[in-house]
């Protein structure tokens, strides 16, 4: 069993219990997504992609500023939920595989107690997020009451259905996707 | 006043923007939130599932 789960990345046990949870809940899309990236995950921990890894790739600030501007106009001026919405998010999803699939360039950073500290403070943050979504759910569901257990869908539903509303969503969404890609990271 | 999960998520979010802002500000107590991003996504297997997360965002919030 040790050597079976031997270097697994901790993100895979996370994966899998978010699609359990979508399957539970009945959510097929969300059970599917997940489900492919839990796929996804064991197979790039147990190396079965087999083909030849990329180097990282390069983008430009003119050309990721016009693909920013490209999909948030689709995405803010067609109706939300409607096929634009849908074909883009879908030509987006590989686009954004190919971006973080490439070799791992150098040693593993050694950690630092000050990143260790980071790194604590983050990952309790976003624990605290999800227990607290979790927790709102399951009470909204025993109790039928989704006003005084709201979900963060429940409460972003309204503010998305505005134009305006959707429209700093859609610059925090894309922000965060350059920020975690670091495409304008200089170093 | 406001639903607890309300307040839990405020909490949460005025923690993470302190959090973030003291990176800027001391980072010898915490690192700036872009050094940790650039460290955990140092490892393949990581970069998918954060790019799998924020896809998901997107696709949850703007199609469904």
């Amino acid at each position: 069993m040790k050597r079976l789960l031997s270097g697994i990345n901790p993100w895979l046990p996370v994966f899998a219990f978010v699609t359990m949870f979508h399957v539970m809940r009945g959510s097929t899309g969300d059970a599917i997504i997940f489900g492919i990236g839990t796929a996804l995950l064991i197979a790039d921990w147990k190396k079965l992609f087999k083909w030849h890894m990329p180097e990282r790739p390069k983008f430009g600030k003119v050309s990721v500023a016009l693909a920013i501007l490209v999909s948030s106009s689709v995405l803010f001026f067609s109706e939300r939920g409607g096929w634009q919405d849908v074909v883009l998010l879908l030509a987006l999803a590989p686009i954004a595989l190919t971006l973080v699939y490439y070799r791992d360039h150098g040693p593993k950073p050694s950690s630092t107690r000050l990143m260790a500290r980071t790194k604590w403070i983050w990952l309790t943050l976003a624990l605290v997020m999800a227990v607290s979504e979790l927790f709102a759910y399951i009470w909204a569901s025993v109790f039928k009451d989704d006003q005084s257990y709201p979900t963060i869908s429940i409460i972003v539903n309204p503010v998305l259905e505005s134009p305006y509303g959707r429209g700093i969503f859609l610059i925090l969404w894309m922000l965060i996707g350059v920020g975690i890609l670091q495409l304008w990271r200089k170093k | 006043m406001p639903p607890i999960p309300v307040i839990e998520y405020l909490a949460v979010i005025l923690a993470g923007f302190a959090a973030w802002l003291f990176g800027r500000l001391r980072p010898d107590l915490i690192s700036p939130f872009g050094d940790l991003i650039a460290r955990i996504m140092h490892n393949r297997n990581t970069r998918i599932a954060v790019i799998v997360v924020w896809w998901w965002l997107g696709w949850h919030f703007f199609t469904v």
